[in-house]
């Protein structure tokens, strides 16, 4: 299984959807072992050579308080498990060699689909945000800068923007821990606004893992945990990916 | 003071802000929620099926622009004189579901019914705002929930944030359809405005998505733990299988229920659905009422 997640990470394919319309969202298979070990997922997920841009570095728009906690947490990838997850233009690059279970894959797969965290290219304007992950302890930080056009109430951020953010990352540490693919629940109470251009930091953890769902929870707050912006908690349901069949 | 900015703030969602103010650009003064070529057959079916129901004048289309309008940011500072409204980050803000280019985010319109006291958003999630691949994003939804509920707080009851947002994801979105967002006031307590609404396609037969929203916090316990949506035939057949009169006797007995049934009956010439959603705090009611609610609800919608 994990030699078999090693030579996809290797392969280097073009990816293309299978054509046919949404529907109910199917059951997982009990009988079948469950699922890659987060290990396979992270190395899949995560590849070491490639020719994508990670978004997720920094760039001159990211505040003193988002690089001093960014290298903080570089030195922890070196030495307390953490890692550093990648970000590119879209979800699929993610996961290539993989696809959507059949009866859920859509029509046509267009080049220019973008994830929305990454839709403003320009730096600085929108989402600033790296998510740095923890396998064995299955938790995950996001250190989140909102930028001027991510603004709901003059000077702060959208509510939107946050549960985005929150949503993206649970999504990814539910990918990574347990195969979690579509978000089913997301319950957002919100404390306090976040000041456009400050950071905010979105600490999540993994609470269990039943019935096919993943429970999560997340608390976003200012760096020195003075001031909690938002708690959350959220359901995903676990779905595996199918290998693409080989062209 | 408070009531003179929320009446502003009503007037501002309804007519957008006043021409000749301090915007640099001709480009922020643009209504966005009008159609463009990025718009598909769908959604302009359905702006015009609105627009011709605004004829009589119990629908009215919301303007939409892409930046707050100076007496919003003034009633800003009011409630938070703290607020550090930096004058250069003020220049290049946008409002956010507005800020990514025409055709590939959000493209929506709302419509408001004074009359019924429902909004309703009518959006089609263009191809930068994906998630799992081929589908919306779970955060782009949430974004657009918020947005239209947010608008429904303000229309009813002046300046409004966001506190508590509670949303049940029934189907995946595929990216670049249409989707109607119906969002209603369900209550007020004190300071807190509770609103919810649904997410459906455009011939109201697949639910995508469930949300309630509530007004600013107040230590107050969440209001909703079971949410039921189901369609009846007739309304008459609503009261006899929920027992109201019984229900009514009940919540003069217990002044903290909070139930809360909302419904729209349309009536014509064909036999129309009426949809009821009922909301309860379960630990509230007896254990019978509560099997009787899940029977009738089952019977009615298996």
């Amino acid at each position: 299984m994990i030699r078999r997640g090693f030579q996809a990470a290797v392969r280097l394919g073009q990816h293309r959807a299978l054509f046919g319309g949404p529907q109910v969202l199917p059951r997982l298979n009990p009988t079948s072992a469950f699922g890659s070990s987060t290990d396979a997922l992270v190395s899949r997920f995560c590849p070491e050579k490639t020719d994508l841009k990670d978004y997720a570095l920094p760039n001159a728009s990211w505040c003193p308080d988002m690089l001093d906690l960014y290298q903080e947490f570089l030195e922890k990838t070196k030495t307390d498990g953490w890692i550093k997850l990648p970000s590119f233009k879209s979800n699929r690059d993610h996961i290539q060699g993989l696809k959507l279970p059949s009866g859920l894959a859509v029509a046509s797969d267009k080049s220019d689909w973008r994830i929305f965290t990454r839709c403003i290219q320009v730096e600085g304007q929108g989402y600033e945000y790296v998510i740095f992950f923890h396998p064995s302890e299955k938790k995950s930080i996001c250190l989140f800068q909102p930028g001027p056009y991510l603004e709901g109430a003059p000077g702060f951020a959208h509510g939107g923007s946050l549960a985005t953010m929150m949503d993206e990352t649970f999504s990814k540490t539910a990918y990574l821990a347990g195969e979690g693919l579509f978000t089913v629940s997301l319950n957002i109470r919100f404390k306090n606004l976040i000041p456009v251009g400050s950071l905010a930091v979105l600490n999540v953890h993994v609470e269990k893992i039943e019935d096919q769902k993943l429970y999560m929870s997340c608390i976003a707050q200012s760096r020195d945990q003075q001031t909690v912006y938002a708690k959350c908690s959220g359901i995903f349901l676990q779905l595996q990916l199918e290998e693409e069949s080989p062209q | 003071m408070l009531r003179g900015c929320a009446g502003l703030l009503r007037s501002w969602a309804l007519r957008g802000p006043k021409r000749g103010r301090s915007f640099s650009s001709e480009v922020l003064h643009v209504d966005h929620s009008l159609p463009n070529p990025s718009w598909n057959e769908d959604m302009r079916l359905l702006f015009d099926q609105f627009m011709k129901k605004s004829e009589d004048g119990s629908w009215k289309r919301l303007p939409s622009y892409k930046c707050n309008p100076p007496e919003r940011i003034e009633d800003v500072k009011i409630f938070f004189p703290d607020a550090k409204l930096l004058k250069e980050q003020m220049s290049q803000a946008q409002q956010f579901p507005r800020s990514l280019g025409e055709g590939v985010g959000f493209e929506y319109a709302m419509f408001h019914n004074h009359v019924e006291d429902r909004t309703v958003c009518i959006f089609q999630g263009g191809p930068h705002l994906q998630g799992v691949p081929g589908f919306l994003h779970g955060g782009a939804i949430a974004t657009m929930i918020d947005s239209a509920l947010g608008m429904c707080a303000i229309l009813t009851g002046g300046i409004a944030m966001t506190a508590n947002l509670n949303i049940n994801f029934r189907r995946p979105i595929p990216l670049c359809s249409v989707v109607v967002i119906n969002c209603q006031l369900d209550r007020v307590e004190g300071r807190k405005l509770f609103v919810s609404c649904n997410i459906r396609s455009m011939d109201e037969k697949t639910l995508y998505s469930e949300a309630t929203r509530g007004g600013p916090e107040g230590g107050g316990s969440a209001p909703c733990d079971v949410i039921i949506s189901v369609d009846y035939q007739d309304w008459s057949q609503v009261l006899w299988h929920l027992k109201l009169a019984q229900f009514k006797k009940f919540k003069k007995k217990n002044a903290n229920l909070c139930i809360n049934m909302s419904f729209c009956l349309k009536r014509g010439k064909k036999p129309q659905h009426a949809a009821a959603a009922v909301i309860w705090k379960t630990r509230s009611l007896p254990s019978g009422l509560c099997r009787q609610f899940t029977r009738s609800a089952s019977r009615l919608h298996p």
